[in-house]
């Protein structure tokens, strides 16, 4: 790995424990469950890294601790040097309006703004005046980047699923993000549209070198990263580049289990 | 090195003020988006509900109540009065009058009138021709066809006298519309008799009364000469004008009045028609608070749904990067933004449902209603807003507190469990709410009592609920009843507050619809259809078989007559009584008050004032302080009940029968040996019974009542009511004048206005009703909808995994069929510890158990909320499952 690059991101030692609700009927004990195991993850800046692994592997849980929405049990989460585990919600949620986008697999668009007024929000919140007054203005262009300047003034419910994607990305490089979070961004779409949408998204991505943190269980998408990292049994196993054409620090060894298989097994073996 | 306060102070030092306007233009965004789509209708509708029925609800009450005022002011011939025994201070009269106020100045006394050889003992009214302030005085200047005429006072050097006055001077009633009318002498002066009183607005009801009335004007007072030190006066000034200047007057008299002077009005004397006011009164002031109450739940269920349906948009924000501020400011502002729509939309409906009811009732109402006030208004407007903000606190806090991390874990937060500061905050507004618009401090205790019996319950039955459910659950076949249960078990917090609304919605329609019945009822058993507007008096023994032989022959039908005897309480069981007669330091007001008056419940009050009073001064058991109107029978009164003892055991000597009141204030208890003065005699009886009497009935009413045999040979005069129709008018002048000694009291004119006000008190308590059943409607609307995101979820799932419409349906009703039944037992049970409280505690009424409460309660609650809740969620079994993921997604 090139030592001139800045880490975007740095988890160090980051573990997850979550308490589960006792039953009325057992004792009163809470019992603790292990969801992420020291967890030891740097992500350049302008790298794409695609999160893999099987339904409950805790992939959800780990993309919420790098986007400072969770915190981590124990361990460090650095972003962009400043250590925001520590930070409060208020900070946390200032760090989030100003470098971070974010892509869910439900969209989570407000339901009652229109598909403008849902771009234009976050640059309302932000903290730049400049944004701010320009909002409306942006919002069109990221529309018509995304393909829907004829779609400004729809809600929600008044559009297909790949265009709410669509939207929910424009939404997500409105404020020119240091880093870009997707979580399983085509799994709720049919193949055609999650193509589209996934196109869209490198594309753009590209254009304006963000940092990508993907999490997906769709290996092909997974392989348009430029780095894979595998989160089973709450662990990470990092087989950096091995199928990454683009990568300038593959490391490839192929007397190894592809990552690809351990990938495929980890999620049959979940279902 | 990137410190903590380093980012804290760069989130500080952003441009705020721009910024601040941008949340407000997204908050701005927010409302009309939502509003446009519908979303806001339940929150908009809840707190419209809650301004309109206030709205209308006040305004209705207040107009009707001013208007009712204005019309029973007549029977003290003004808004306020302030009474006196010694002559009252000219800076009174000239205080009203700076205020802007109507003035008119009383003074009563005793004098002998004569006229020619003639004499009679006269109890002079002398008045300013402002009299009467209000109300209406009828004066009739020809007896012979007894057509009477409204009149102001008399002018100085007349007089007006009533009919027995008149005969009982001889006067002839062909002289009264000449040139040259009777005169009378009253004292040193002789005025001139230009009418006959027929009936005065403030005549003291008073069957006692001699009835020989004299008005005169009160400049010609000093002329006369009969007072002097020492002459037994009573002094009246009387005030009429708009509720401010009065309230300012009152307020400036209070703190001067003297012992012996007291400022009254309509509402201060225990009559008839002053206890009808109050308690209509108290029921529209108890409804407005239900009213308010249903409008606050409503208002706390819909702010509920409002934020479940925004815990997403919340968390989408956070996670955009919102700070709380941002997020409060956004949201709060659109809750303004709602509540400034729905105040505005709630204060036109408000109008328009006032205007409608007013029309409507326009037949029953009185004529001339006073326009709406500001005060509804305000009381709206205030409603509204601390009802949109103060009860929507918790739902709020709980939506703010929303985490961002629910975009990746979807049912984050979804516990909707309220804080116990929340709770507090709600209580203590709610307490304030009611305490506010009522400004009454029982009501409010007894508001407090029964939510806190209600919320006791609720937890006790929910947690009951629960366990039965658990152990039902698996051995109750039917797969419809077996979801409904397992439902039921589920939610059982969340059914914990649903239970709360559909009961409260029940309870307080049972309450009102409760107390409505039996208010109205009891006004009705008061005055009968045929009720005695008449009443002759001081008719004498030996000519009491005349009498009745005329009253045959006119084929009126007498009420029992009453034999009268004056006599003194003396001794209790040979406890001899200290006799502080109040003649002698309250004579003055013994003047209007007549003697005893039997029929008149302000005897209770000035017994009551006269015990006080005595109370303080010498040691030992009093006595009543006055001779008492005596009489015998054994036929046990009509309107009369019986508590303790026996009702004039036959065979059994020297009885007497106690009114419950004086054996209250006398301590005298079955058994005891009470001796009376009758005359010179002295006569000893034993306590064989206690009455409760109802003093508010037209019938002669008395403290004792002897057996037969105690008093039987002394002489009495006799009383008895009848019913006399407007065509047999004219029969008693004839009557009066065969019988000079007799006097006949009129007493129709204030029946029919009793019965006029009760009339149309019972159509605006009606009214009042229907709204508040229209606004517990609302509630339970609100509160099924509430539900209805939960309900969607688990039909997509039954649905999806096959289960038919029909058995999904099913248990849906059976779910809300028992919700609504168990609701309906709360609501019975603790609306009638509500009526038990409010009967007793504020409409002084004798509270009996409500056993079709029992029944109304659980059958309309289960029946009502199973056809809302059905029909609210029979969309959902219409959808395919595909159209209800899409729906919840």
């Amino acid at each position: 790995m090139s030592q001139s690059r800045i880490s975007a991101l740095v988890a160090t030692n980051v573990s997850k424990q979550v308490s589960l609700p006792s039953a009325p009927s057992s004792s009163s004990d809470e019992k603790q469950l292990s969801i992420l195991n020291d967890i030891e993850l740097t992500i350049q800046d302008g790298e794409s890294i695609a999160i893999v692994g099987a339904s409950g592997s805790g992939k959800s849980t780990l993309l919420g601790i790098l986007a400072g929405l969770d915190l981590p049990t124990t361990g460090e989460v650095h972003f962009y040097e400043k250590q925001i585990n520590t930070l409060n919600e208020e900070q946390r949620a200032q760090i989030r309006r100003t470098e971070v986008g974010f892509i869910f697999q439900q969209f989570l668009l407000v339901p009652s703004l229109t598909a403008l007024e849902n771009v234009m929000l976050p640059a309302e919140l932000s903290d730049d005046p400049e944004l701010r007054n320009n909002a409306k203005v942006k919002a069109e262009q990221w529309l018509d980047k995304v393909g829907l300047s004829h779609r400004l003034d729809h809600f929600p419910n008044q559009l297909s699923g790949g265009e709410q994607q669509r939207v929910a990305i424009a939404r997500a490089f409105i404020t020119n993000p240091k880093l870009l979070f997707a979580d399983e961004p085509s799994a709720n779409l049919d193949t055609e549209n999650g193509k589209l949408v996934e196109d869209l998204l490198f594309e753009l991505n590209e254009k304006a070198n963000t940092t990508l943190v993907l999490v997906t269980h769709d290996l092909e998408l997974a392989k348009r990263c430029q780095r894979r990292v595998l989160l089973t049994n709450g662990h990470l196993v990092e087989k950096p580049a091995v199928i990454n054409e683009g990568g300038d620090s593959s490391t490839s060894n192929n007397t190894d289990k592809s990552l690809d298989v351990q990938v495929a097994e980890a999620i049959s073996n979940a279902f | 090195m990137h410190s903590n306060s380093q980012l804290a102070k760069q989130i500080n030092t952003t441009d705020s003020s721009g910024a601040f306007f941008t949340w407000l233009k997204i908050a701005w965004r927010l409302f009309v988006r939502e509003l446009g789509r519908g979303e806001l209708t339940i929150i908009a509708l809840s707190i419209i509900l809650a301004v309109s029925s206030v709205m209308a609800l006040s305004s209705v009450t207040d107009r009707v109540e001013q208007a009712i005022m204005s019309k029973s002011a007549a029977f003290i011939a003004a808004d306020r009065d302030l009474q006196s025994s010694h002559p009252i201070d000219n800076i009174v009269i000239e205080k009203a009058n700076e205020l802007g106020l109507q003035t008119d100045k009383h003074i009563y006394f005793s004098s002998m009138a004569f006229a020619g050889d003639e004499m009679n003992i006269a109890v002079v009214k002398a008045v300013t021709e402002t009299y009467p302030l209000r109300g209406e005085l009828f004066i009739s200047q020809d007896l012979v066809t007894n057509q009477s005429v409204t009149k102001k006072g008399p002018k100085q050097g007349e007089a007006w006298l009533s009919k027995r006055l008149f005969y009982a001077l001889s006067l002839d009633d062909a002289m009264l519309s000449s040139d040259t009318p009777p005169v009378v002498e009253v004292g040193e002066l002789a005025l001139n008799v230009t009418g006959i009183i027929e009936s005065e607005p403030d005549a003291p009801f008073q069957v006692f009364d001699s009835g020989t009335r004299l008005i005169m004007n009160i400049g010609d007072v000093p002329a006369t000469n009969v007072i002097q030190p020492g002459s037994r006066i009573f002094y009246r000034d009387l005030f009429a004008g708009e509720a401010g200047q009065l309230d300012e007057l009152v307020q400036w008299l209070e703190p001067q009045l003297k012992p012996n002077q007291e400022i009254r009005d309509v509402k201060d004397g225990e009559t008839a028609m002053s206890n009808a006011l109050q308690r209509a009164e108290s029921f529209l002031m108890l409804a407005g608070v239900l009213g308010l109450l249903l409008a606050a739940t409503a208002v706390a269920v819909a702010t509920r749904l409002y934020s479940q349906r925004h815990f997403d948009s919340i968390a989408i924000f956070k996670t955009l990067g919102a700070s709380v501020q941002q997020v409060r400011v956004v949201y709060l502002f659109q809750l303004v933004l709602i509540t400034i729509f729905s105040v505005l939309v709630g204060i036109i409906i408000g109008s328009l449902i006032q205007g409608v009811a007013v029309e409507a009732m326009a037949g029953q109402l009185p004529k001339d209603l006073p326009p709406v006030g500001f005060k509804p208004l305000l009381i709206a407007i205030a409603t509204g807003a601390v009802c949109a903000l103060m009860f929507s606190i918790p739902s709020l806090l709980k939506l703010f507190s929303v985490p961002p991390l629910r975009v990746l874990r979807r049912n984050l937060g979804d516990n909707f469990a309220t804080s116990i500061m929340a709770k507090i905050i709600m209580a203590i507004t709610t307490i304030l709410l009611v305490l506010i618009y009522s400004q009454n401090l029982r009501l409010t205790a007894i508001v407090m009592g029964a939510g806190a019996v209600l919320v006791a319950v609720i937890l006790v039955v929910s947690n009951i609920m629960i366990r039965l459910s658990r152990k039902v659950g698996s051995s109750v076949g039917g797969s419809a009843i077996k979801i409904a249960l397992a439902s039921l078990k589920r939610r059982a917090s969340e059914n914990t507050s649903q239970l709360i609304g559909f009961t409260l919605a029940i309870m307080l329609i049972l309450i009102l619809y409760s107390l409505e019945n039996s208010i109205i009822k009891e006004w009705q058993q008061q005055l009968p259809e045929g009720t005695p507007n008449h009443f002759v008096i001081n008719i004498a023994q030996h000519e009491l078989e005349q009498v009745k032989q005329e009253f045959e022959q006119k084929d009126i039908v007498l009420e029992q007559f009453y034999p009268i005897i004056r006599g003194r309480l003396t001794t209790i069981n040979d406890e001899v009584l200290l006799q502080n007669d109040r003649d002698k330091d309250k004579s003055g007001a013994k003047l209007t008050d007549g003697e005893e008056k039997a029929n008149n419940a302000q005897t209770k009050a000035e017994n009551r004032a006269s015990d006080e009073e005595e109370g303080s001064e010498s040691e030992g058991r009093k006595g009543i302080g006055r001779e008492l109107n005596l009489t015998f029978t054994e036929l046990f009164p009509e309107n009369n009940t019986l508590l303790e003892g026996e009702w004039m055991t036959e065979g059994v000597l020297n009885q007497v029968s106690v009114e419950k009141g004086v054996a209250e204030r006398m301590e005298i208890k079955l058994g005891d040996k009470l001796g009376f003065l009758i005359g010179a005699r002295e006569v000893e009886v034993n306590v064989t019974s206690i009455r409760d009497v109802n003093w508010n009935s037209f019938q002669p009413n008395f403290f004792m009542i002897f057996s037969n045999d105690v008093v039987a040979d002394f002489p009495a005069t006799y009383i008895s009511a009848f019913y006399l129709s407007k065509e047999d008018k004219l029969w008693v002048n004839q009557l009066v004048k065969q019988f000079p000694t007799l006097s006949i009291i009129d007493v129709e004119a204030m029946i029919n206005e009793i019965q006029q006000v009760i009339e149309q008190v019972s159509v605006s308590i009606s009214f009042v009703l229907l709204v508040v059943v229209m606004a517990a409607t609302l509630v339970l609307l609100a509160q099924v909808q509430s539900s209805l995101d939960e309900r969607r979820k688990e039909t997509v799932i039954y649905r999806t995994l096959g289960a038919k419409g029909s058995m999904i349906q099913n248990a849906i009703t059976f779910e809300f069929l028992s919700l609504g039944a168990i609701a309906g037992i709360i609501a019975a049970l603790v609306a009638e510890v509500s009526l038990y409280l409010l009967q007793s505690l504020m409409f002084d009424m004798d509270w009996v158990p409500h056993p079709e409460l029992w029944l109304i309660g659980p059958i309309s609650g289960a029946v009502f909320v199973a056809l809302v809740g059905t029909l609210s969620t029979r969309s959902l079994l219409k959808m395919t499952p595909n159209e209800l993921i899409r729906q919840l997604s």
